[in-house]
């Protein structure tokens, strides 16, 4: 009897090795290089991975204070909506001998994994799928278009969601008579656990709890004692809830001044829906390209003759497509900016407050992989139980293709240099930065955000504080004003200007001291030629010869330090100077 | 790791559209080097007369270098894109144009890739994702094969 157990316990141990195996070994390929480890280069597309680093440096002040001081200085940043929690927690719990770029590449590395793995076993478990046909759930769930898309673009946070099925399973448990009375509690924690991971993902577990329970409390005969059990998880759930929505609704975020366009640019397409391209990561802020699957698709298209005879496989099918339609946003498009379109249900909401919040209606897809990948599992299953184990097999080689090739995602990544100018180094230690680079981000455009949220990148390596913000991706930050009214005056002087331009320049060393700033760093690559020489006269005769250039990092860096003692109340010179001199142009969300 | 690194630009526009020689200037920490683009083959992977117009471009170690493509007119050069690009740390980078006649001259719109010549992006993405559903199809005719196994059993 011992032995027989003993035996059992050896081979699920073997199998679920097996498993981890796997989708290790996918997710090697999903994120290759990453393995390499190559600690001069990191891989990402866009440019959200810099805020996430930010993010992990400053977590203790981002978890505690809502404000982080070394950015956007003498403002400080606003972090009160920090959404990624569990992020920041693994960050909090590794502490500062881990680095930033470590903690993502165990997210890009290993999460995917997790997430698989979670499927895989909802599958398994919760609607009886027989291995190795469980495994196509966790290859859905895990290695699809959106986990592509977090990670080329960079909110790696997304890629650690082993909640959403476990709660599935959790809430597959629920409904059924015979469940043990700590599932509910475990419902409860996954569903928190999901809202931790990010606000939209808390969404999707929210709507997959109404759906699941509503279906629950259909099919049972006991309703009194469904509605019961249902309340459990909502119980565990509602103060972790309500203190989020606190925190939330507390905080400020930036909100995108063009609605329509900004949910439009974050939906999915018939093109996006199928596979990726070359152009895909090009011309926008984005790299979506979310293909469903061709194996998932198929499968799930013959379910309802393949499983006519079985339960449980309707819920999730309806679930994955309306998750698909509501992924469309308000249009359903062709993709490919070529134009046109039908009106999606999502048009209802479009322009109101609802889409501040739901502006990548792409996320929906999320649903739509757990559900239609275990319908697809059990379709594959159902079929290797008609024609055999072997003729089902290439199905499971078919779904890594899809995984791998329809993602696009090895082929798609590319390597950051990790380093960074080393004329930081003469910047003493505490003295704010003031990072020139050209034109305004406004007028620089996508080159514009990429560099303001570089410098923040940088940041996180020097320490000293800088004006850069690192989070918004609209609006203007203390870094945008301020260098605009400097740029201003170095580009009115040069030898043999009016008596006022000369005075300006020559006043700029006690701004800059006034303002807090103790050096400025000009990122000369990033400046028109016909610029950069006015500009580098000017801080000479303003701040004498240069501290410091240097050319590693990436970038040729002209350093120049204040050397007037700075002001011990920067912000009120900084307010002061804004009224001075007002700007035009301002949105919403500035700061 | 940035060793070597090259942008190989590319231009797709038949020769009896084309006023002047093309050329593409790259700035790079305020040095600026000026290459020809050609179609006679002499450059490695390029197809003689073909339409697609070749430079490859030796780059530093910078993030992100100034590109300039220009066409010769017989007084002055004509710009047709002049922007600061990012760059990848390692690996070549590459940047293509769709050259396109119009009224007031060349227009050069930047695309992903050039399948050929005469040819735009749009012609590009389409023909991938031809591809793709090549394959969907493969794989629905596939499970498709499989359930009709199944319900002969």
């Amino acid at each position: 009897m011992n032995l027989s157990r003993g035996r059992e316990t050896w081979h699920r141990a073997l199998a679920f090795a097996s498993i981890v195996a796997c989708y290790s070994l996918v997710s090697v390929l999903f994120s290759w290089p990453t393995v390499r480890l190559d600690s001069s280069v990191f891989y990402t597309r866009q440019f959200d991975l810099y805020g996430v680093l930010w993010m992990i440096r400053h977590v203790r002040e981002v978890l505690f204070d809502g404000v982080v001081t070394a950015t956007n200085f003498p403002l400080g940043e606003n972090a009160t909506r920090p959404d990624a929690y569990v992020l920041a927690l693994v960050a909090l719990g590794a502490g500062d001998k881990v680095s930033p770029l470590a903690i993502v590449r165990l997210f890009v590395l290993a999460g995917p994994v997790a997430g698989a793995l979670a499927a895989e076993h909802c599958a398994a478990r919760g609607f009886g799928v027989r291995r190795p046909w469980s495994l196509l759930a966790g290859l859905a769930y895990g290695f699809n278009g959106l986990a592509a898309t977090a990670w080329l673009e960079g909110h790696v946070y997304f890629l650690f969601d082993p909640w959403l099925p476990l709660l599935l399973l959790s809430l597959v448990r629920l409904t059924r008579s015979a469940a043990p009375r700590t599932e509910g509690v475990k419902a409860g924690c996954y569903w928190i656990l999901a809202l931790a991971t990010s606000g939209y993902i808390g969404i999707f577990a929210s709507l997959l709890v109404a759906i699941m329970l509503v279906r629950g409390v259909i099919a049972q005969v006991d309703r009194r004692r469904a509605l019961r059990t249902a309340a459990v998880p909502l119980l565990i759930f509602l103060p972790f809830g309500i203190l989020y929505a606190w925190v939330f609704f507390g905080g400020t975020g930036q909100v995108a001044p063009d609605l329509w366009r900004a949910s439009t640019s974050g939906a999915a397409s018939i093109a996006r829906l199928t596979s990726w391209w070359p152009g895909v990561d090009g011309k926008t802020y984005h790299s979506i390209a979310t293909p469903l699957g061709f194996v998932t698709v198929s499968l799930g298209a013959f379910a309802p003759i393949v499983l006519a005879r079985h339960r449980g496989w309707r819920t999730l099918l309806g679930t994955a497509a309306a998750a698909v339609l509501v992924s469309f946003g308000p249009v359903i498009s062709p993709g490919l900016g070529a134009g046109g379109g039908v009106p999606a249900p999502m048009v209802l909401f479009a322009g109101t407050p609802v889409m501040t919040f739901l502006h990548f209606p792409v996320r929906f897809l999320w649903l739509a992989y757990l559900c239609g990948g275990i319908v697809a599992a059990r379709s594959a299953d159902e079929i290797a139980r008609r024609v055999g184990f072997l003729p089902g097999l290439p199905l499971l080689a078919m779904a890594i293709v899809d995984s791998i090739a329809l993602t696009g995602a090895p082929f798609r990544a590319e390597p950051v240099l990790a380093g960074i100018p080393s004329a930081y180094k003469a910047v003493p230690a505490g003295m704010a930065v003031l990072d020139l680079f050209g034109e305004q981000p406004v007028a620089l455009g996508e080159i514009g955000v990429r560099v303001t949220k570089l410098t923040t990148y940088y940041q996180t390596v020097h320490g000293r504080p800088v004006l850069a913000a690192a989070l918004p991706t609209y609006g203007k930050n203390c870094r945008d004003r301020i260098a605009a009214r400097v740029v201003c005056r170095l580009l009115d002087w040069k030898p043999g200007a009016t008596a006022g331009a000369q005075a300006d320049v020559v006043d700029l060393e006690a701004l800059l001291a006034e303002l807090g700033i103790g050096a400025v760093a000009v990122h000369s690559d990033l400046f028109a030629p016909d610029d950069l020489a006015p500009i580098l006269d000017g801080l000479r005769t303003a701040l004498g010869p240069p501290a410091a250039v240097s050319r590693d990092g990436g970038e040729t860096v002209v350093l120049f330090l204040v050397r007037k003692h700075p002001n011990a109340d920067p912000l009120a010179r900084y307010r002061k100077l804004l009224e001075a001199v007002p700007e035009t142009g301002s949105r919403p969300g500035d700061q | 790791m940035v060793a070597g690194r090259t942008i190989r630009v590319q231009a797709a526009v038949e020769h009896r559209h084309l006023p002047g020689p093309l050329f593409v200037s790259v700035t790079e920490s305020g040095k600026t080097a000026q290459y020809a683009l050609v179609d006679d083959g002499s450059v490695a992977g390029d197809v003689p007369m073909d339409g697609l117009w070749t430079a490859v471009c030796p780059i530093g170690s910078s993030r992100f270098v100034n590109v300039e493509l220009g066409v010769m007119g017989e007084v002055a050069s004509q710009s047709l894109y002049d922007r600061l690009i990012p760059v990848p740390a390692a690996g070549d980078a590459s940047l293509n144009f769709y050259l396109e006649t119009s009224n007031d001259g060349l227009v050069a719109h930047r695309v992903a890739w050039l399948p050929a010549s005469g040819s735009d992006e749009y012609f590009g993405s389409c023909a991938t994702l031809a591809l793709a559903f090549g394959w969907g199809l493969l794989v629905l005719v596939y499970v498709g094969f499989l359930v009709v196994l199944g319900r002969k059993r």
